[in-house]
């Protein structure tokens, strides 16, 4: 069992792209997918949504991933081993979570019980790019997101230009030099086959 | 003691102020309403909500979603702000009378009592508007920093 981290600022996608993955996945590359998320403060839709699609979705709300609930998410990722046995997870955090602290909660969830810990895929948004960047607070928020990132999905690319894209997959080289970078529509599809080669092909963290 | 003021999330060490405001309600219509109406409500449900937070002066939208469930279907609404669009999918097969409605609002720049009275008004006034009753049954509100 692979635990993978789909994250990204609030809007980025990130919810459209764990369906388009989880279908793909399952419908291609015949692997069982589960996914846990974790929506801060809110009336979960987005656990709603994607058990509509018919994939095994666990809710673990009412706090921040990487601390308040990170108990929660030890036996999630425990229950859905023994009772599941995916053979990969999608633990889709709050907008407003820190990739790198999710990572190190989901190290600490899951130590002990034989999974690996999976690449973190940071979405960033193209259609919005300049809005949030521009942004001193939320810029800044947002570089902290993608500095944290395995893989950097510029997300929403049916959306823009090409020269758009270019100009922020540049900026995404400058926030975060190591990173693989994919461009991403999950509303079309585009990108999901290369960005699950990413994620199965990443060495184990 | 309460969690959600003694947590420091990531976000409030950047000042970045963020508002929340979640609901569920089951409503109910005398007669059956169509499908295809269902889906124009909820497109004015996001739109009526996003505006609302606008002009309550809101920097920006982090996202505002709906799901609606019926037993035939279900729909989702969002959007990420107006000018991006509103996206409505999902299918309801036929027309229904009742429904669970969930919202789900978390703008920039506003707080989370703004943000609810926001919601809350435009959910009132456009599901009365389409005759439907409201009966909420679940509510959250959060998270705010600055």
């Amino acid at each position: 069992m692979e635990v993978v981290q789909i994250a990204g600022f609030l809007g980025s996608g990130k919810t459209s792209t764990v369906i388009a993955l989880s279908r793909q996945l399952a419908k291609s590359f015949n692997k069982r997918v589960a996914v846990v998320v974790n929506e801060i403060g809110e009336v979960p839709v987005d656990a709603k949504v994607v058990n509509e699609f018919g994939l095994n979705v666990k809710d673990i709300g009412g706090g921040c991933i990487c601390c308040e609930v990170l108990i929660n998410l030890a036996f999630t990722l425990e229950e859905l081993g023994k009772n599941f046995h995916p053979d990969i997870v999608f633990v889709e955090p709050s907008g407003v979570a820190i990739p790198s602290a999710v990572k190190e909660g989901i190290g600490m969830a899951d130590r002990g019980r034989g999974a690996k810990v999976g690449p973190v895929v940071v979405l960033f948004d193209a259609a919005k790019a300049e809005e949030q960047l521009s942004d001193e607070g939320i810029g800044h928020f947002v570089k902290r997101q993608l500095s944290g990132a395995d893989i950097i999905a510029i997300n929403k690319v049916d959306a823009v230009d090409e020269a758009h894209v270019r100009e922020y997959e540049e900026k995404m080289r400058t926030i975060n030099p190591t990173a693989k970078l994919v461009r991403t529509s999950a509303l079309r599809g585009d990108g999901m086959n290369e960005l699950i080669k990413m994620i199965l092909e990443a060495p184990a963290a | 003691m309460d969690d959600e003021h003694t947590h420091v999330a990531p976000h409030e060490e950047e000042g970045v102020n963020i508002g929340g405001y979640g609901a569920a309600f089951r409503i109910s219509s005398p007669k059956a309403v169509d499908p295809a109406v269902l889906r124009e409500i909820a497109e004015e449900l996001v739109r009526e909500i996003t505006e609302a937070c606008m002009r309550r002066g809101a920097k920006g939208v982090g996202h505002v979603k709906l799901y609606l469930k019926t037993a035939a279907g279900y729909l989702r609404a969002d959007t990420v702000g107006i000018k991006y669009g509103i996206r409505v999918d999902g299918n309801i097969a036929k027309p229904e009378k009742e429904a669970d409605l969930v919202v789900n609002s978390i703008i920039i720049g506003l707080e989370k009592t703004e943000v609810a009275t926001a919601a809350v008004n435009a959910i009132e006034e456009v599901m009365t508007k389409h005759g439907f009753n409201l009966s909420q049954v679940e509510e959250r509100r959060g998270p705010e920093v600055r």
